[in-house]
Order: structure tokens, then sequence, then C-alpha cells
């Protein structure tokens, strides 16, 4: 194998795990900036749609049904939390909802532990007949090609989403100035019920990917994702969606980099410099690459 | 308040205290005393969290990683040097033989957890809001992916164990009173008032002359010393440190206390981390009589959410519990007196 293939696998492997924390820090992104909620329990929408999609699966359902009704069980899921959790403490402190992210993270953290066990299952709907391309001696992952090509085509809706329709400007619109957008008629309670169901739905389809891609899932496979995504989201800036898409991908890189150039036994310590990374990026920019500051001030 | 200080009550209820805690230290059950001591250590760890977070208005989620600088110092300084020479090969050899007691141990590692602190802090203080909650976090996270990783000197993942167990509810207890005391007449002095006047609102702060760095730096510090003494008594009392422990359960764990007690309210602390710890404890028995393994996290994040959905400020808000109320508060229980208006 020439290190040119070496170099070209890596930088697919790289767009890959960049892409599944970008379609993680999206959703973080949406409902953070619509409704100042830091949702450490995202990451469990990942799992919830993950499960979700094995159960339909194992249950007999076509691949592309059991797919589609994991990323809506993960939908759901957010929109339960939405109604149970957050919108009882609007405009609490921001360390309260915080906390309470937390403890909705160990509710269905435990709640799924109960229900399918504390074992790891194998994940392996993605995985094709045959497991790589080889074009020339560069071997590419099916599944991570896929995963970088879903991922796109999923910007670009939501893109197109955000820009063209009228829910997806009331939610720009919301982003930028909360009282502002009421006093003109936006539906507040429809726009944040929105961004948390697409968020959560995002979520579900990282959740596909991520157990894909560990051929695996586990009840607490997402406190990982949600972490990471939480970084990425600070370097891109905090609550802009592009920064979201550019935190993640920044994010992705930098740890196929550190996985790559470390030394072996140095790779244990491979999450400690993606948040030494993180707290320089910070020291040069304190408001993440996208970030404004005028918006910083209001968090 | 008054001006006069009651010298006569504070005697009386350190003395009250000074019996409870010999009858508890005495005569108690291990599993009592281990509870009391892990109490007085919630409450160390809460109400100098309450410093940082509710009186200066910085949300940190690393603090527990300066437990664990707190216990891994004091876990390598008090093992006996023939343990430390099998498994620490990477001390260096003035340290592998030295054998402390618990009191220099605690505050050698303090020592180390303020230096850390004054410069992790200088970094990290210098962002605001969400930001400093995520760059805590990676602090918490590069501490413990050192502690798993640093094998020669803290024994990775295996952690060290069989501590000679020093802590005892004397030491809980007397360190959680010095904290309340050094926070309570921190938060009182003029610094208090900056670090509040920070919280409330930064810019103002900055504009009448305060150095807001300064202040939060100071706030930081005195934090990690504290929680840090914590992390010593806690490696002695249950004499294994290993990296899972200090990780995020008991940041959360000690967040939700400080929550639920009232952000800046310190008698709010000492209250809901009392309340709490007799919850868990409780729920935790419910949960090896039902046999099912798990409840007791969620009826406690369910519990949690309760509170915090109907009382959102916490139990107490930045109010503290004061003499006269007490006072009012027995008599009314009392039956006595009919104070009602």
């Amino acid at each position: 194998m020439s290190y040119t293939s070496y170099l070209i696998q890596q930088f697919v492997n790289a767009l890959s795990l960049g892409s599944i924390y970008a379609l993680v820090t999206i959703g973080l992104a949406m409902v953070f900036s619509v409704l100042r909620l830091i949702n450490f329990a995202h990451g469990d929408l990942m799992m919830v749609g993950a499960y979700g999609i094995l159960v339909l699966w194992k249950a007999g359902a076509p691949f592309w049904l059991a797919i589609v009704g994991g990323v809506v069980a993960s939908g759901v899921m957010g929109l339960i939390m939405e109604r149970f959790a957050y919108r009882p403490l609007r405009g609490a402190a921001d360390m309260t909802t915080l906390l309470t992210s937390f403890a909705v993270v160990v509710l269905l953290e435990n709640g799924a532990i109960l229900v399918f066990g504390p074992n790891t299952r194998p994940f392996s709907i993605l995985r094709f007949s045959v497991p790589t391309y080889n074009l020339n001696g560069t071997l590419i992952s099916k599944i991570d090609l896929a995963t970088v090509i879903l991922t796109l085509c999923t910007l670009l809706i939501l893109a197109l989403f955000i820009k063209r329709t009228k829910l997806g400007i009331s939610m720009r619109a919301v982003a930028d100035d909360l009282t502002a957008s009421r006093l003109v008629g936006i539906k507040l309670n429809r726009v944040m019920v929105t961004a948390f169901f697409i968020g959560s739905l995002f979520a579900g389809v990282a959740g596909l990917f991520w157990g894909a891609r560990a051929g695996k899932i586990d009840p607490l496979m997402g406190f990982i994702p949600v972490v990471k995504a939480f970084v990425a989201a600070v370097i891109g800036g905090f609550g802009s969606i592009a920064g979201a898409v550019l935190g993640g991908y920044v994010l992705g890189f930098a740890e196929v980099l550190f996985a790559g150039f470390l030394p072996p036994n140095y790779s244990g310590y491979r999450d400690a410099f993606v948040f030494v990374l993180l707290i320089l990026i910070l020291l040069v920019r304190p408001q993440g690459i996208l970030g404004s500051r005028t918006r910083e001030r209001r968090i | 308040m008054t001006d006069k200080k009651p010298v006569g009550l504070i005697i009386l209820s350190l003395v009250v205290l000074g019996i409870i805690v010999f009858f508890v230290n005495t005569f108690a059950n291990s599993y009592i005393k281990r509870v009391a001591n892990l109490m007085m250590i919630y409450i160390i760890l809460a109400v100098s969290l309450n410093l940082l977070t509710g009186f200066t208005g910085i949300v940190s989620l690393g603090q527990i990683g300066f437990m664990s600088i707190g216990a891994y110092t004091s876990a390598i300084l008090t093992l006996s040097p023939r343990l430390k020479y099998r498994w620490l090969i990477g001390l260096p050899e003035w340290l592998q033989s030295v054998h402390m007691h618990l009191f220099p141990a605690m505050l050698i590692g303090g020592i180390l957890s303020v230096i850390i602190a004054l410069g992790v802090g200088y970094v990290i203080l210098r962002l605001r809001g969400v930001y400093i909650a995520v760059a805590t976090l990676g602090f918490l996270v590069i501490v413990k992916v050192m502690a798993e990783n640093w094998i020669g000197v803290t024994r990775g993942g295996r952690g060290i164990s069989t501590l000679p167990g020093y802590t005892n509810l004397w030491w809980t207890t007397g360190a959680a009173l010095v904290t309340i005391y050094v926070v309570w007449r921190l938060v009182k002095s003029p610094y208090g008032r900056k670090m509040t006047a920070i919280r409330e609102h930064d810019l103002a702060a900055q504009s009448v002359g305060v150095h807001a760095p300064k202040i939060r730096l100071l706030s930081f510090t005195v934090s990690a010393f504290f929680t840090s003494i914590a992390g010593s008594l806690w490696a002695n009392l249950i004499g294994v440190v290993s990296p899972g422990s200090f990780y995020l359960w008991l940041t959360l764990l000690i967040i939700i206390m400080m929550v639920v007690g009232g952000m800046g309210s310190i008698t709010g602390s000492v209250v809901s981390v009392i309340g709490f710890t007799i919850l868990l404890e409780w729920l935790r028995n419910f949960e090896s009589r039902v046999a099912v393994y798990g409840i007791h996290y969620i009826l406690f994040a369910l519990i949690f959410m309760l509170i915090i959905i109907f009382r959102p400020q916490g139990l107490f808000g930045t109010r503290e519990i004061s003499r006269e109320q007490l006072s009012e508060f027995m008599r009314r229980f009392l039956g006595r007196g009919k104070i009602r208006t």
C-alpha cells in the first residue's frame, strides 16, 4: 500500500467521522440557537434512533423502513423530551436547564439499560455485502462513503429548509432575536418544537452512522459523541449552524490526525489532545471560529 | 443579622456537633460512618462549587478534576512505601520513600491544586458562559485521561488501592466547618460583593472598578483548593482511587445538590447535601430490595427534575437560613407562641 493511498484512506475516514460529528452538532446548535438550551441528552437521541432501527430490523421490517422508523423514533423522543423536561423550564437559569438535560441523560441511559440490557449489541444494518471499494490499492469503506454522501444530502435539504421555507426563516428570526420575532407574530412554540424535532431527526441519522461505523451499539453510546459535538459546536461558534458543520469536520480531521500521528503509546491521550486543541482555538477566538461577538454577549 | 456575635450560641452548637461526631465516630456501624463522612465531603464540594457558580456565576463542569488531583496526590503521599516501590515505578526515588499522614498530604494536594488552578483559570476564565462550561469539561477529561494513562504514577485504570484510611468523621467534619467558615467570610467580605457584582453584570462591575479577572481567578482558586481537600479526604475514606471515581456522575451529583440548595445560598447547599445524601442511600437500599438495577439513578433524576420544575431557583434561592428564621421555625414547629400575622 502506497503512502498516497494511505493518505486518501485517512482523508475519507476523517471526512466520514467529521460528517457524523457535523450531524450531531447541527442538532445541538439548532436547539441552542432557538431555545438557548444546551441539550446533553442529544446524544441519547442517537441511541434511541439506533435501537429503534435495530428493533424494527430484527422484527423483520425492510431495510429502508427500519431506518426511517428509527430516525422518526428519535424525533418523537426529542418531542417528548421538549414537552416534559424543557418546556416547564423555559426562561430558567442556564445552569438549571443544563442540569436538567444531564438528568434526562441519566433517565434515558438507565431506562435503556432496563429495557434493552446493558450489553453491547451488534449493529450490522449498513454492512453491505462487499465492505470496501478497491481503487488501485486504495481501500475505501462503503459505510464511510455512504456516511459522507448521505450527510451532504441532509445538509443540502436542511440548508434549503432554513433559507427557503417560512418555518425555516422564522427559525432564523427566533435565533436572531427572540423578543423581536415574537413581536412580529412568529409562533414561538411551533418554531421551538420544529427545531427540536429536526435536531432529533439529525441525531437519529447520526446514530445510524455511528452504530454502523462501530458495528455495535450500547445504551451509553450517545455520551461520547455528544461531548465531542459540544466541543465541535464551541469550535465552530455556539448556535451557528454553519459553525456546527465546520466544527464537526475540524474535529473529525483533528481526531484522525491525532490517531495517525501520535506514537502508539500516547494514543490513550487522544481525547486530552482534542481538548487541548479546543482550548487553544478558544484562546485565539473566544467566541469560536464563526461565532460573533455580539451574539456571544447574550448567551 | 445583629452586630453582636452570638458567641455563646456558636460554642453551644459546636459542642453539640462535637458530641454527635464523637458518638457517631465511636459507636455507629461502618455503613453509617461512611455515609456521614461522605455527607461531610459532599458539603465541602457543594459549598466550594457554590462559591464559584452560585456567587461568581462561573458555570464549571470541571471542579471534580481538582478533586481527582487532590485524591491522587494524597493517595501517593500516604500509600506505604513498600507498595509504592512495587506499583508506582514512575515516581522519583524521594517520592517513593515518602510516607505522610493525612494532614500534610491534604495540604500538599491543596497547594498543588491551587497552582494548577491558577494556570488553568488564567487561560479558561477569559472565556464566557457556555464556553467556560465546555473548557472546564475539557479540563475534567484531560485529568481523567492523564489518570488513566500515566501508569507509572497513577497505576492507570486499576487505581491505587489499600490506602491507609486515615479519614474519620473528625477530619471530614472539621474540614467541612473550615470550608463553610472560609467561604462564608469570603462571601461577606468586599471580595464576595465583587463576586456577586460580576455574577449580576460583568460589564457594570468592571465599569465601577472591579478587577473582574482577578476576582474570578480568586474564586476559582479557592474553590479548587477546597475541592482538592475533599478529594484527599475521599481517597483515605474509600481506600481506593481510580480514574472513573472522579468523573461525570460525581460532577453531576454535586452540581445537582448545589442547584437544588440554591445557587448563592451556603446554608441551602448544606441542607440540600444532607437531604440528597440520605435520599440517595435510601434509593440504593430500595434498589437492592426491588432488584431492578439502575432504578435509583432513574428515580434520582426524576426527583431532581420535579424539584427543579417547581422551584427553578432551588430550595433557598440566594437566601440564607438566619438565626431568627430558625428560631421562628422552631417555635412554630413546637406549637408554642403563635407568630403568624
